[in-house]
């Protein structure tokens, strides 16, 4: 039951587009409709089954080598819901990456360093509330931390303007075992070929 | 005079062997690539082991077994679906991706429609089209720049239409298209994403040097 | 500014704020020692190299030591360049950082490219540089050495090539700061944090290499960052030390930018002349400038003769062209966004055996106590 795939990767200029193009993205019926043809009511609902805790056995997908925990197969949420065209957008003005360099918990502030991403080399400090930071990202505060911090404009699908400040901290997920021994390893090297005792 | 788009959108695209049903949004969530709240409400309209696709309210989202797309349209955010990718595929290095497209895309307004005219002419001259046709008008040009200059395997190519966002506007997409150097021996992740990573900051500067360049010559 | 120090000349040229601080040391014939590195603001060529081209010096030939006196980017940005441009330098940097803990903590954050200016990117450069030379090593020259408290680091004579009476010693880290860095390292190394961040610093500072110059009978006490409190005795440690050099320095660059903390009272009855040439670096963050006003009194009181590479306490905005960008700063951080390291400056001093020394100030660098 696998959906025909496409060759290659095609862009779409617009949503229109895709819905043309796509197979999953079909204007005429619902995706809902789409998939119920393909996809039997059973298989659906295997899908809506309360949590069991039985475990089965590791089931090791044949295109990636990761593991999928049996509460993972089955409490996999599948809702269908019309597909909308985003219509939302942004425009950037003005673009900074940062990172804090002081954090101050009495006062609610942290300070960071602004690597300006508009005017390559001229870099600026500031000093931002924690108010300002969305609830999402509050943990992330820490000295060390990166954030992005967008001015621009925003403009809704109805095509009201309004000006942004957009801060948003970056979330890249921490070194892997892997990575770390990895890290030890090269270390080991180095000192070994430095003479490094 | 500074020459801006209306709407500009990037879109990443991998093309290797995926496992949909992994990446729902409560994965990206408990994996810490997007926030606990963006998880729980994303607009999902499928997880299935053929296709998973979800919205957030800056980001669309589809992955079937062999194409991983993630598209915004908000500048502000284009960063943001830079670290996804590079969390993602470090987290599941054993995926084994075979080519990667960095696109970019941007909506020109254009002050009339003589103007918007000149344009498609300068872009595709009409003489020799008017000996077979009445009124040749372009529909879409790509040019491509094969091979690449850094030494990677792929290309970079680049489409002009008029634009079906704005009118009268000219649309503009830069493919900056890359392959892993023996597709048929891909194992894993780790050389494509050493390229996006290695590749990100410089690609982004190049798709708005050729897209600038180009509006500076046609307006 | 142009003009090279006389062969029998010595110069102590010390530049900065940028990306860090940098000290060039001319001992003589045209022989050079570099300690740790700035980058000025909007630029990309190390202040160093920038300052050698002016005056037509190949660092390749003339630099002997390159020293990092700190470890984090941000104090010593562009040494990496430096080191590969000379390449018949000994490298030297702290005996703190010679532990598996550091180097697992570079390697870990130097491997990882989404992390820019991850704090640990001068030390990958330089370690690279190492291996390269340690494999092409032909000779008996040392490419690479530790600093600790009174450890010699140079010496070279009349008699021999050089041809200049020259010593360098080395007064920090101390024992306990070495035992107290590791541990610190080991902390901070990510096996117990939820994201990729930036590597912070430490402070206080632990590892700072403090380095005293002995030309001729010309002696120069460099602080570097080193910072005295109840826990980290660390000037205290010097300044009773047997076994260090124990002539009296005429030339201070002042430690920690001036700070309290970076001062002992002794330093300047015990370890400097009466009235040295003083210079130091200022430095910013946020709200907190140093030297404050106090600092620069207390300095002042030490010496007449104290300079400083930039004016102290001084903030610069970037101005904007587009309102919209403005007037969204303002709502966001209102006034408390400057720019970083806007003001940069030369301190430039010689002196000819016999004679009396000149000091020279480039670009923003100042009198200290002219305002005092």
């Amino acid at each position: 039951m696998s959906l025909p795939q496409p060759d290659n990767y095609e862009m779409y200029q617009s949503y229109n587009d895709l819905q043309e193009e796509g197979p999953l993205m079909s204007p005429n019926s619902s995706l809902l409709d789409q998939m119920r043809e393909k996809m039997p009511d059973e298989t659906v609902a295997t899908y809506m089954k309360e949590e069991t805790g039985q475990k089965h056995e590791n089931f090791h997908d044949n295109t990636t080598a990761q593991l999928v925990s049996a509460d993972e197969i089955d409490k996999a949420p599948v809702y269908f819901l019309e597909t909308k065209p985003n219509l939302e957008r942004s425009i950037s003005l003005q673009k900074w990456r940062c990172v804090i360099t002081s954090v101050n918990r009495q006062d609610s502030t942290f300070i960071a360093k602004l690597i300006n991403l508009t005017q390559k080399g001229i870099d600026e400090e500031a000093e931002f509330y924690i108010e300002e930071i969305s609830d999402g990202d509050k943990e992330l505060i820490a000295e060390g931390a990166i954030f992005y911090w967008n001015i621009g404009y925003h403009y809704s699908h109805t095509g009201q303007q309004t000006r942004i400040s957009h801060i948003r901290f970056r979330r890249l997920p921490t070194w892997t075992e892997e990575e770390i021994q990895k890290a030890k390893d090269e270390a080991a090297d180095i000192k070994d070929s430095l003479g490094w005792k | 005079m500074e020459i801006k788009p209306k709407i500009k959108g990037m879109t990443i695209v991998l093309i290797g062997d995926f496992n949909p049903k992994i990446l729902s949004p409560v994965w990206h969530a408990n994996q810490g690539l997007i926030r606990k709240e963006e998880g729980e409400k994303a607009e999902t309209q499928i997880v299935h082991p053929d296709v998973t696709t979800f919205n957030l309210d800056w980001m669309r989202f589809q992955v079937t077994r062999n194409q991983y797309v993630l598209e915004t349209w908000q500048e502000t955010c284009e960063d943001i679906l830079h670290d996804i990718v590079l969390g993602t595929f470090r987290l599941l290095r054993h995926t084994p991706l075979k080519k990667l497209g960095i696109n970019t895309q941007s909506h020109f307004k254009i002050d009339s429609e003589e103007q918007w005219h000149e344009i498609g002419h300068k872009l595709a001259p009409k003489e020799i089209w008017k000996n077979v046709f009445k009124n040749p008008g372009m529909v879409s040009l790509t040019m491509q720049d094969m091979p690449r200059t850094d030494g990677l395997n792929g290309y970079i190519r680049v489409d002009a239409q008029p634009s079906t966002r704005v009118h009268p506007g000219v649309f503009i997409r830069v493919n900056d298209h890359y392959e892993a150097k023996d597709i048929s021996s891909v194992t894993g992740a780790d050389e494509i994403i050493d390229i996006f990573e290695n590749n990100w900051n410089n690609s982004l500067e190049h798709s708005t040097n050729i897209i600038t360049t180009l509006m500076e010559q046609l307006i | 500014m142009e003009t090279a120090p006389r062969q029998n000349e010595i110069e102590i040229s010390v530049l900065g704020p940028g990306y860090g601080e940098c000290i060039l040391i001319h001992i003589g014939s045209n022989h050079w020692f570099v300690i740790d590195s700035c980058i000025k603001s909007g630029e990309t060529n190390p202040a160093a190299l920038d300052y050698f081209d002016l005056i037509n010096v190949d660092p390749s030939n003339a630099v002997k030591l390159v020293i990092a006196t700190h470890w984090h980017d941000d104090h010593i940005r562009g040494l990496g360049q430096i080191f590969q441009a000379c390449t018949n330098a000994t490298f030297i940097c702290s005996e703190a950082l010679k532990c598996d803990e550091f180097l697992n903590l570079i390697r870990i954050y130097g491997a990882d490219s989404s992390i820019e200016t991850s704090g640990s990117d001068e030390f990958q450069t330089i370690i690279e540089e190492l291996k390269k030379r340690e494999k092409e090593k032909n000779g008996a020259q040392d490419i690479l050495k530790f600093a600790v408290a009174d450890r010699p680091l140079w010496n070279s004579s009349v008699e021999d090539d050089i041809g200049v009476n020259c010593s360098a010693h080395s007064l920090s880290p101390n024992d306990s700061a070495l035992l107290a860095s590791r541990l610190e390292f080991a902390n901070i190394f990510p096996e117990n944090i939820s994201y990729k961040n930036n590597l912070p610093m430490l402070h206080p500072n632990q590892t700072a290499v403090v380095l005293l110059i002995e030309v001729e009978e010309f002696s120069i006490l460099l602080g570097a960052d080193l910072e005295e409190n109840k826990k980290h005795e660390s000037w205290s440690i010097i300044i009773n030390s047997k076994t260090r050099p124990q002539n009296k320095a005429s030339f201070y660059k002042i430690a920690h930018h001036g700070s309290q903390n970076g001062d002992h009272p002794k330093i300047w009855d015990e370890l400097l002349v009466k009235n040295p040439v003083a210079v130091l670096t200022p430095f910013s963050k946020g709200s907190v400038f140093l030297p404050t006003k106090q600092d620069i009194k207390r300095i002042c009181s030490n010496t007449n003769e104290a300079y400083t590479t930039s004016p102290p306490g001084r903030k610069k905005r970037l101005k904007r062209d587009n309102r919209t960008v403005e007037k969204t700063i303002r709502e966001t951080v209102g006034k408390k966004i400057n720019l970083k390291n806007p003001f940069y400056g030369h301190v430039r001093f010689r002196i000819q055996p016999g004679q009396k020394g000149q000091v020279e100030l480039f670009n923003d660098a100042e009198e200290l106590c002219s305002n005092t």
